[in-house]
């Protein structure tokens, strides 16, 4: 399915939501949770914090689709919410969950995750998912949001609630950083 | 996209397989939440509508059966009130129209959107 046929039927999905129908809201979830909870996930680094996480998120959009004026404008809110969410939920526990940086001697992170339950992947893929778990989390979340999620940067600025300029830099230094891990793994 | 920017894509895609069954609870409960939501915003509505409407008929049945020695104050606040409850509901309906209707046309250009891409396709 492509994207922008994707986009229309979400948007028909968030009509039928706002016009009060439970069926379409179930739909929207289904649609939408995986996703969501991988970014959550990116932003808490845990699974039970990302799962809260969700939830919340959920309840705040029963909450307001039915005063969003654009059913176009969904999926930013949505990616949004669970920013501020999952930037709550890291308040009040008083951390930022981050994976930890690659360290001198290029040794295995501690929160590795579990190759087995991967999809298999070319090398060059391999490779680059290695290095993406060294990558702390914070450009993870830029990187999945601008490559995988597809947003521009004046989207990520608002999701993530940093100055456009900001989100621009970051990116160039995430990807650059993750440049010189794959270079330093496969070396 | 760049190449660079596709691969990395393609490496986020493939991270490990998501299982949905922690969050099947809080979905139910999410959902439950919705349709209580939805209920009582339409059992709300409705009473606003039946409260106007009411206050309008009582007012016009005041007006019509009022003695001819009627102070005229009262008779403006009975006018008044019956403009009121009919506003109120005349607003009411008019919205809920309104509202029915955007939801139906932005539907039906999201769906001739849809089979104009399958066209092109």
């Amino acid at each position: 399915m492509t994207n922008q046929r994707r986009q229309l039927i979400d948007e028909m999905i968030v009509l039928e939501c706002q016009a009060g129908s439970t069926e379409a809201f179930e739909v929207l979830i289904t649609r939408w949770q995986e996703r969501l909870w991988r970014h959550a996930f990116r932003l808490t680094g845990r699974e039970e914090a990302a799962w809260d996480v969700i939830q919340e998120t959920w309840l705040a959009i029963t909450q307001g689709i039915v005063r969003l004026q654009d059913a176009t404008v969904f999926r930013r809110w949505a990616y949004t919410i669970v920013s501020r969410k999952a930037a709550s939920w890291q308040r009040s526990r008083g951390r930022l969950e981050r994976i930890e940086p690659l360290d001198a001697d290029g040794n295995v992170l501690s929160q590795r995750k579990d190759a087995s339950k991967r999809s298999p992947a070319s090398n060059a893929t391999a490779l680059l998912r290695e290095a993406l778990e060294y990558l702390p989390s914070d450009r993870q979340v830029l990187l999945s949001l601008r490559h995988l999620e597809g947003f521009d940067v004046h989207e990520i600025a608002g999701i993530l609630g940093i100055p456009e300029g900001t989100v621009k830099s970051r990116l160039h230094h995430a990807r650059e950083e993750l440049r010189h891990i794959v270079e330093r793994i496969d070396r | 996209m760049s190449e660079f920017g596709e691969m990395i894509k393609e490496a986020l895609l493939g991270e490990e397989s998501f299982d949905p069954s922690p969050g099947a609870e809080a979905v139910k409960a999410v959902l439950q939440k919705f349709d209580r939501r939805m209920w009582t915003v339409r059992v709300l509505s409705w009473f606003v509508v039946a409260f106007m409407f009411a206050l309008a008929i009582v007012m016009i049945v005041f007006l019509l059966q009022a003695p001819a020695d009627e102070s005229p104050g009262l008779l403006l606040l009975y006018a008044v009130l019956a403009v009121f409850g009919m506003t109120g509901v005349g607003m009411a309906k008019g919205y809920w129209f309104l509202m029915q209707n955007h939801f139906a046309l932005m539907k039906e250009v999201k769906r001739t959107q849809l089979l104009l891409i399958e066209k092109a396709e």
